[in-house]
């Protein structure tokens, strides 16, 4: 058997009958210009929306949720990630940021206060907040306060500030995830 | 817990490296390029901008 012996013909389909000018169409379904659209209003220039359809209340759930895991990305690093099944970037959330505040606690880097004295001090509150509950266990953590009189202190506070401004980023992933920009 | 500034410079490259690595990469195979990539390229620049700044240090 040959190649040629299997090949089949391809079928044509012959039309029955021609379009004529007498045949009748739904509204919307020639496309033509000009023609209304079913629905719209004569005049108006956006169609009518009911608040109460079901767009209207998957978007309003769809932000009510990423709201939600921001939070919860936020409170505990990589929980954002858990919600959506992201468990490889979740535990890669967990790990990064809870070894890097850990260890730049360890080193008796600086927790900044909330109410910071000047720019640097309000930028390094932002960054270090970031890092969520570690951040709130930050004092529990490093009973013996900072020390950034040696050097190991003034690295602890870059660490610190770095696990933050990480794990806003993976903040900041979650909800793209959530919003369907990402996968 | 004390470490040098070397040690810690690696710690930060490689941790910041592994989460470039998972927030801009979705293969295993991808990551781990990614992350040793960026891991040799912050040692490599820090190296570099180290022996820079030596003339300023005197």
């Amino acid at each position: 058997m040959t190649e040629n012996d299997s090949e089949e013909k391809p079928q044509i389909i012959e039309p029955t009958r021609s379009l004529t000018a007498n045949d009748s169409f739904a509204p919307g379904e020639t496309g033509e210009p000009g023609e209304p659209i079913p629905g719209a209003a004569a005049g108006d220039p956006s169609p009518q929306v009911d608040p109460g359809s079901p767009g209207i209340q998957d978007e309003g759930q769809g932000a009510v949720r990423g709201i939600f895991i921001v939070i919860a990305a936020w409170f505990l690093p990589g929980l954002g990630h858990l919600m959506q099944r992201r468990l490889g970037r979740a535990m890669a959330a967990f790990i990064a940021v809870g070894a890097m505040a850990v260890v730049g606690l360890w080193m008796r880097g600086t927790i900044f206060p909330p109410h910071g004295d000047d720019a640097f001090g309000v930028l390094g509150f932002i960054a270090d907040a970031g890092a969520g509950v570690f951040y709130l266990l930050a004092h529990s953590i490093e009973k013996n306060g900072a020390d950034i009189s040696r050097a190991a202190g003034d690295y602890g506070t870059r660490l610190l500030a770095t696990s933050g401004v990480i794990n806003l980023l993976f903040v900041l992933d979650a909800l793209e995830i959530s919003l369907g920009r990402k996968n | 817990m004390t470490l040098t500034h070397l040690q810690t410079m690696a710690l930060f490259a490689f941790i910041v490296s592994v989460v470039f690595a998972f927030l801009s990469r979705r293969r295993l195979s991808s990551r781990i390029r990614y992350t040793l990539w960026a891991f040799l390229a912050f040692l490599l620049v820090a190296v570099a901008l180290g022996w820079v700044m030596y003339p300023f240090s005197h």
